[in-house]
């Protein structure tokens, strides 16, 4: 039997991919790691997109996909930044040392 | 020199008042503290009595008495005129008036007030010329004697009102105003007794003085009051004919006695007097009132306190009806028994003098009491009257003297310490031995022995023809004797003999002339020819006393001429107790004033003996008399144990009501106040812990309930992003779950 690949198997590694970016976001405590499960994520979602401009047969999905892309280069620049400052003022990266705002 | 009389005697009046006020108000800021104002003053009063006396002798020698009077309506006691008794009161049988009640408050001048005036008659006068002459003695010598006091200012002020408040005294012609002064005479000994009041016995004195007097008072209230309900009025005339008329004959039974109104009435006039006079019962404030200087108490025993209670008697005379007379009779015979005897064993000279006061003022009741107008005898009334007018001035002298002795000898008062002082003090001496021949009745030479043998021979013959009272005249000649041993005692002790205390002896001196003056003033005074008259043992006996001073009758206030008739027999048969012939009760008299001369020389030359045996030749030792005697020596000593008595009697159940009540105020009255305290702390702390608990609790309980919360809350709130990403990552999972139906 030929395995057809179809929309359900995109979807499905769509959310494999979503829940490891979500994972990586809640379990790691280094900014980056963080950064990097916001990027998978993101990226679920396009594929998600994809997939469902496939199914449709139009090409809006693929226009926003492009639109995500974008917004998360612009995303990792900021963060990156962000992520620099805050080795800059506490020599670390670890996100839960950055909580002098708490008390 | 041509003003009128009357006017005179208000000056008499408002003189001292006037200086009272001035002195009262500015005594610090004026020199000398203001004594000169009031010693002047009181010298013009004299001249203005002077004057008085002068006009009233030269009218008594014309035929023309000295009666003067004005009145004035003053308050508004009852709008519809004088009170008329429900009762009509009883008349004599016979055509006597048939209106009884003929007050002047019916009189359309004074629209139904109370009239109160002015009286000038002769016994007035004479009373004027005692009070201001005797007041004025007083005053001078207290420059010398109360020099450098702390209080002279009100010393002088305090002596001004009381001459004054004894010169409205004898001026009024009413009982109210008579109370009124008589109330302030009162209060003014009060202050004076009192003047040292530093010393706890002064103060004492004066509070005793003050009550004790108080007591007879009250009776005196109610009697007068007694009389303005039936009288309507408070004038001396008015109740006169009103009484004349027969009114207040009502009976009436008080303790089991029957006696008329007029006899409880007077009852209570006279128990003011025997406060105010000192007379048994009521004479144990006398003798401590010698607390006071003593020149105070040469007025208060001369003119201005004691002499109150004797006037009063002696002017409302008319009213006492026979069976009152008696009872005065009785208690001043008793007074001056009583008296007599405790003076013999006291030590303190002012003690001695006190007692022999108070002897003395109880010869003046028993004259007046025996000298009633129905079955009395007439010289008894004015040689009452006329003793009064005599040993106020010797007794001023006495005290006088006395002070002079005690100053000279530093306040040391007790006589065993004294002792030859007539080398030191010539002049003191002297005269305190006129004085005392004058208390003592020496025969012929002193005004004393006239006046008291008049009382004597009067009780005499009172006895004569009432027969149940001879008692009175023997007692009176008895105390006769003892006033010569005890005033004798007391000269031998004071100025013979060697000096039993040389240091006091050694800085005795004579007192200035300040003091000596008004000494010898009083002892020309006490000598025979203020108190003899020239046709002497005769009944109608003349002195310039019984010219002056009429006999009052009621008679004289009938209403209506036909009822003087009916009143003229009436008294010519009563004037000498029954209806026996003039001659008769003539003899009797003789008889009797025969007795007295006799018996009272007699009495006095036994007195005299003993003291002069006992204290100048020293034949028997007092000391030995004294312990021979025990038993009576100590009961006179402790004065017949009347202020134990009445420690026992008054004040020990008063302190132990006053305990009582006081109890009663701790436990009982205290004690609601006291609940009343607890209940609302109590209150207060319920509602203390309702607001703190309930109240307070809700608040503090919302608040807390609500922190709680919040703690609890920010458990979730611990900053780590990631969290808060699994927390929405569960809610989206449960919303799916709850929202998403597969």
């Amino acid at each position: 039997m030929v395995l057809q690949i179809g929309l359900t198997h995109y979807l499905v590694v769509a959310a494999f991919l979503f829940a490891m970016g979500v994972i990586a976001c809640v379990a790691r405590r280094n900014a980056v790691g963080i950064l990097i499960g916001i990027e998978l994520i993101l990226n679920a979602a396009n594929v998600n997109l994809v997939a469902f401009s496939r199914y449709w047969g139009n090409l809006e999905g693929q226009v926003f996909a492009l639109f995500v892309i974008v917004l998360a280069a612009c995303e990792v620049a900021v963060a990156l930044a962000i992520i620099i400052n805050l080795f800059h003022g506490f020599g670390t990266v670890e996100v839960d040392y950055a909580s002098k705002m708490k008390k | 020199m041509n003003i009128e009389t009357i006017y005179l005697a208000i000056a008499i009046f408002l003189l001292p008042l006037g200086a009272f006020g001035i002195l009262a108000l500015f005594n610090r800021r004026l020199p000398r503290g203001g004594d000169w104002l009031a010693i002047g003053v009181m010298g013009v009063a004299l001249a203005f009595s002077l004057i008085i006396f002068h006009r009233a002798m030269a009218g008594a020698n014309a035929g023309q008495p000295l009666r003067k009077e004005r009145s004035w309506a003053w308050l508004l006691l009852n709008r519809d005129g004088g009170y008329v008794s429900p009762v009509a009161p009883q008349r004599p049988s016979g055509g006597v008036p048939s209106h009884p009640v003929a007050p002047s408050t019916t009189d359309p001048s004074s629209d139904g007030r109370v009239r109160v005036g002015i009286l000038l008659d002769g016994l007035t006068a004479v009373m004027l010329v005692v009070v201001t002459l005797v007041s004025f003695v007083v005053f001078l010598y207290s420059a010398g004697y109360m020099k450098g006091d702390v209080r002279y200012g009100r010393y002088y002020a305090s002596l001004s009102l009381f001459s004054a408040s004894m010169l409205g005294l004898v001026l009024s012609d009413n009982l109210l105003t008579l109370y009124i002064f008589w109330e302030l005479v009162g209060f003014c000994s009060y202050v004076l007794i009192g003047h040292w009041f530093e010393r706890k016995s002064a103060a004492d004195a004066a509070l005793k003085a003050f009550v004790t007097t108080r007591i007879g008072d009250v009776g005196m209230l109610i009697g007068i009051l007694m009389i303005y309900w039936n009288v309507g009025s408070f004038r001396f005339e008015d109740i006169f004919r009103y009484v004349h008329s027969g009114g207040m004959s009502q009976e009436v039974t008080i303790l089991g006695i029957h006696g008329s109104l007029r006899f409880w009435a007077a009852i209570g006039l006279f128990l003011g007097a025997m406060g105010k006079s000192a007379q048994f019962p009521f004479h144990v404030w006398l003798p401590d009132a010698m607390e006071g200087p003593t020149p105070v108490s040469a007025l208060i025993h001369a003119a201005t306190m004691v002499a109150a209670g004797v006037y009063l008697v002696g002017r409302m005379h008319p009213f006492f009806p026979p069976e009152a007379l008696l009872f005065v009779a009785y208690i001043g015979v008793s007074t001056a028994a009583i008296s007599a005897t405790i003076a013999m064993v006291m030590d303190d000279i002012k003690q001695v003098l006190a007692y022999s006061t108070i002897s003395q003022l109880g010869y003046m009741m028993l004259g007046l009491g025996v000298g009633g107008v129905e079955g009395g005898v007439a010289i008894g009334f004015l040689f009452g009257l006329y003793h009064l007018t005599t040993h106020a001035f010797f007794k001023a002298g006495l005290f006088l003297g006395s002070g002079s002795v005690i100053h000279a000898m530093h306040h040391e008062q007790s006589m065993w310490q004294y002792g030859g002082l007539a080398r030191k003090m010539p002049v003191t001496c002297v005269t305190f031995l006129l004085f005392t021949l004058a208390l003592c009745g020496f025969p012929y030479l002193s005004s004393g022995f006239f006046t008291k043998d008049g009382i004597i021979a009067a009780a005499l013959e009172f006895g004569m023809f009432n027969s149940g009272q001879r008692i009175l005249g023997w007692l009176a000649l008895a105390v006769a004797a003892l006033t010569s041993f005890y005033m004798f005692r007391l000269i031998f002790l004071t100025f013979t003999g060697r000096p039993r205390n040389e240091h006091l002896y050694h800085h005795a001196h004579e007192s200035p002339m300040v003091m000596a003056l008004p000494l010898l003033l009083l002892a020309v005074l006490s000598l025979g020819f203020v108190g003899s008259n020239r046709t002497f043992g005769l009944i109608e006996r003349e002195s310039w006393f019984s010219r002056i001073v009429e006999r009052p009758t009621l008679a004289k206030y009938a209403i209506q001429p036909a009822a003087e008739t009916t009143v003229g027999i009436h008294e010519a048969k009563t004037t000498h107790g029954a209806a026996e012939g003039g001659h008769e009760s003539e003899e009797r008299a003789h008889l009797a004033h025969r007795m007295a001369v006799v018996g009272s020389v007699a009495a006095f030359a036994i007195g005299f003996a003993i003291a002069f045996a006992i204290y100048y030749l020293r034949w028997i030792d007092a000391s030995k008399i004294a312990t021979a005697c025990r038993p009576i020596y100590v009961f006179l000593v402790n004065k017949w144990y009347l202020d134990h008595l009445y420690r026992v009697m008054i004040v020990l159940p008063y302190l132990a009501v006053c305990y009582a009540i006081r109890l009663f105020d701790t436990y009982i009255i205290d004690a609601i106040v006291n609940l009343c305290g607890w209940s609302g702390r109590g209150g207060s702390w319920v509602a203390g812990e309702v607001d703190s608990r309930v109240v307070d609790g809700a608040v503090n309980g919302t608040a807390w309930t609500t922190g709680l919360a919040g703690r609890i809350l920010r458990q979730t709130q611990t900053g780590l992003v990631r969290s808060y990403i699994l927390f929405i990552i569960v809610g989206v999972a449960v919303l799916v779950l709850l929202f998403v139906r597969v």
